[in-house]
């Protein structure tokens, strides 16, 4: 049943599609990197949001899945970076973060994030939709 | 008897990993803070409380989650200037990642989490 699922994942979404996470957590990095690949992405993990800038420059992925709270830079600095980049800005950015206070996201809304996820809650089947809805 | 969906169980021995470094961070910069308070430090501390409180909430660690949210709270706002962090507070706030590190020790001996409820009241008493 796990196969058939995660052949229906892979006929569902391309399979060379290609995720890239901004996250510093190294658990967070490695669960949603797991969890992603098995149904058929690419991920790419940055660790922080200097990182994530070069590899979204570098790599052009399909979607970005984008921590907040970061060192060096946080979340919403990258949001606003990528904006200001006419190449950058069309990539879809779902913000996936624990803040959850409407603030937050609407900030984040404003800077450019397509959506957000609380990934506190896991939800693997509600992140898959959402990463369908935005990636074509 | 904390039953663990068996999807995320296969990430707890890289959570205990991961929790015991952040707490070990948050031991260390309370530490530092007692001596050279800084707003780096309490920065990194925030940090440190956010992520375990993250990573706990996904592993249904609730009472974990709990108090390091707690603790993510007061350091926010440290961070936003709205509150110091007093010797006191930091006394509190070192038991209370000393709870977090037994706690996270009983899981890795395959034990419930332990009982938080008289730290996390203390706490609750310290936010604004």
């Amino acid at each position: 049943m796990k196969k058939l699922s995660q052949n229906f994942s892979r006929l569902l979404f391309n399979v060379n599609m290609k995720i890239l996470t901004i996250d510093d957590d190294r658990f967070f990095q490695k669960f949603y990197q797991t969890k992603l690949t098995e149904h058929g992405f690419e991920v790419v993990v940055a660790k922080d949001g200097e990182e994530g800038i070069a590899l979204a420059r570098q790599l052009h992925p399909d979607l970005i899945l984008l921590d907040i709270i970061m060192p060096k830079k946080d979340g919403f600095e990258v949001l606003a970076e990528l904006s200001k980049d006419e190449t950058l800005k069309k990539i879809p950015v779902i913000v996936f973060s624990t803040l959850g206070q409407e603030q937050e996201v609407e900030r984040a809304k404003k800077l450019g994030a397509r959506d957000y996820i609380n990934k506190g809650f896991y939800d693997l089947p509600a992140l898959l939709q959402k990463i369908s809805s935005y990636v074509k | 008897m904390h039953t663990m969906n068996s999807n995320i169980s296969s990430f707890k021995g890289l959570y205990i990993q991961t929790a015991q470094e952040y707490i070990e961070s948050l031991k260390k910069n309370l530490k530092e803070f007692l001596h050279s308070p800084s707003p780096d430090t309490i920065s990194t501390l925030h940090m440190d409380a956010h992520s375990l409180k993250s990573q706990s909430t996904v592993m249904q660690y609730e009472k974990i989650a709990s108090l390091a949210s707690l603790m993510e709270t007061i350091f926010l706002e440290a961070k936003e200037k709205k509150r110091a962090l007093t010797p006191h507070m930091i006394e509190k706030l070192e038991s209370a990642s000393q709870k977090l590190e037994e706690s996270i020790s009983a899981l890795k001996e395959n034990k419930e989490e332990i009982n938080l409820e008289e730290v996390i009241s203390e706490l609750q008493s310290l936010t604004l």
